[in-house]
């Protein structure tokens, strides 16, 4: 029964599905495009911009970007990204992310830092257009996070019993 | 390795080998605003809008790309509306990034002004109503694409030499897609002042759409009476402190009158709401204030009060709006209101700086300087 659901529930679930639909790569990643990446190189990426997030304490929807940029990037660039310029690219994904949708973005030398030093500034700075240009500036792209955020404010407004005591089961 | 370079090479259109630079129009934090046209294809008109680029050595450590560049140009690759200033191109040179976009002669602000210090007599009824509702058709839009534009003003209003309105500058605009998310971020404000929604005056944390039709309905005010409906003075921030907007506050009871709880339900729950006890009780004087500005039409009226209810939950939508009573009357609006009543209005000042190709044509200076409160105070906000 969706009569308690506010109308922009609906109308924010279509627009998502449609942009979405626009840019979404199911569930292909763009590593296959790049011989000299494998296959694992991906999720040991992940965990590590995850740790980042972390210790920026960023809002979930800032790493949701970044891997979506990150996929995306790597599905679209005419650049052939070798195994050592992965993590630059990763956190080229993450500093534009941040900039997206953080308060405040953190300097390029913060972020070189955090990396204990595996790229430079100039490095990093090269990236961040590489990754831009490869997104055509396609930015505010919805992430599974945004659908997430809908589907359980939807079950809350359903079913507000098991929603009512967040130690519950 | 050179193969890598030479692709990187392709990416990076130097600026001027694309575009000839007409002349400077304006500058702002964010950067400079320039008139061009391609060096290539149909001669068309296009307004550049170049992004600082950072410069090597500044006090504050290099981000890399501009932070309101990635803002402003994320949210405006996804809009495509008749009444929204499209963006044709990003290019990256060097350093910096240019927004290429549609050129608009005029802007509502400049217009509005050339009839107070020229023309000296008011807009007429069919401008008025086309522009305004373009504008709602245009707010409508970004509000059906979860975009809330945050910085409406007759300056940010965009029309082109034949009438057509097109709303710019989204520095300041931001998405709202995940319900119950806080817009309020520490110190900083949004809105220029005079425009400013009573919510947002009275510290609210949780703003939605309305905050815009705020906006259009003193832009509307404005168009009516050729000044601004509520010309407060602004309260300087002090100490990275948000000061209490007392003038502003007290400009907006002055005319819709002292907000009854019954009117605003609400406005107890306002974090700042403390302050309105300071001002003495004023009645709803918008009806004489309309008839002052000698406009009669009864639907008029009552579309500007249900775009100045303080309640936000009951202002009026833009799309509602658009169906008001007041757009079915005569004169019915129009797409090009200039052309149909054949108006012309001095065409924007150029000046040159050291981007430019040629020489503009001499223009007569179209206003003085007005004493608007910018947005160009404003920090990024997020």
């Amino acid at each position: 029964d969706d009569k308690d659901l506010p109308s922009t529930y609906e109308a924010l679930a279509e627009w998502l599905f449609a942009v979405e639909q626009k840019y979404s790569l199911g569930l292909e990643c763009g590593m296959a495009r790049h011989p000299e990446l494998s296959s694992r190189m991906r999720p040991i990426l992940v965990d590590w911009l995850m740790e980042v997030s972390t210790d920026y304490r960023m809002h979930r929807q800032t790493l949701h970007l970044t891997v979506q940029y990150l996929d995306r990037f790597l599905a679209n660039t005419d650049l052939q990204v070798e195994p050592s310029m992965l993590q630059c690219y990763g956190t080229a994904c993450l500093s534009i992310a941040m900039k997206a949708e953080e308060q405040r973005a953190p300097s390029l030398s913060e972020l070189t830092d955090f990396s204990k030093d595996a790229f430079t500034r100039d490095q990093l700075k090269q990236a961040e257009i590489d990754v831009l240009a490869a997104l055509d500036w396609h930015l505010a792209v919805p992430t599974l996070f945004e659908f997430l955020c809908l589907v359980f404010q939807r079950a809350a407004v359903q079913f507000p019993s098991r929603f009512a005591d967040p130690t519950r089961p | 390795m050179e193969n890598y370079k030479r692709k990187r090479e392709k990416q990076r259109v130097k600026i001027r080998a694309k575009y000839e630079i007409i002349g400077f129009i304006s500058s702002g934090t964010y950067g400079r605003v320039y008139k061009a046209r391609p060096r290539e294809g149909p001669p068309i008109e296009l307004a550049i809008k170049k992004f600082k680029p950072e410069r090597e050595g500044e006090a504050r450590p290099s981000t890399g790309i501009s932070q309101s560049a990635c803002r402003e140009i994320g949210l405006c690759r996804e809009l495509h509306h008749e009444n929204i200033v499209e963006l044709c191109e990003v290019v990256m040179d060097d350093n910096a990034i240019h927004m290429v976009m549609d050129y608009a002669e005029f802007d509502l602000l400049s217009i509005m002004q050339h009839h107070t210090h020229h023309l000296r007599k008011p807009l007429s009824e069919l401008v008025v109503k086309s522009i305004l509702w373009q504008l709602l058709n245009g707010v409508a839009y970004l509000h059906a694409n979860f975009i809330l534009q945050r910085d409406l003003k007759p300056a940010n209003i965009m029309i082109t030499s034949s009438g057509v309105v097109k709303v710019g500058d989204m520095g300041l605009a931001r998405v709202f897609r995940r319900p119950f998310q806080t817009l309020y971020n520490g110190d900083k404000v949004v809105v220029t002042v005079w425009y400013r929604a009573p919510e947002l005056l009275l510290g609210s944390r949780h703003y939605t759409t309305a905050i815009d039709m705020w906006s259009v309905g003193c832009i509307f005010a404005e168009m009516l009476a050729l000044r601004p409906i509520f010309k407060g003075e602004e309260v300087k921030m002090e100490k990275k402190q948000i000061p209490f907007q007392r003038g502003q506050v007290n400009k907006i009871i002055e005319v819709l009158g002292t907000p009854a709880k019954d009117q605003w339900p609400s406005i107890e729950l306002m974090p700042d709401f403390q302050h309105m006890k300071q001002f003495r009780h004023y009645a709803n004087a918008l009806k004489t204030w309309y008839t002052n500005t000698g406009h009669k039409s009864e639907a008029g009226f009552q579309l500007l009060s249900s775009m100045l209810e303080y309640d936000p939950e009951r202002r009026s939508s833009a799309s509602d709006a658009m169906e008001h009573p007041y757009f079915m009357e005569e004169p019915r609006p129009v797409k090009h209101p200039f052309l149909e009543q054949n108006i012309s209005y001095p065409k924007r000042r150029l000046t040159l700086d050291e981007l430019c190709d040629a020489k503009p044509p001499p223009h007569p200076k179209m206003h003085p300087d007005s004493s608007m409160p910018g947005s160009s105070n404003v920090n990024t906000v997020s």
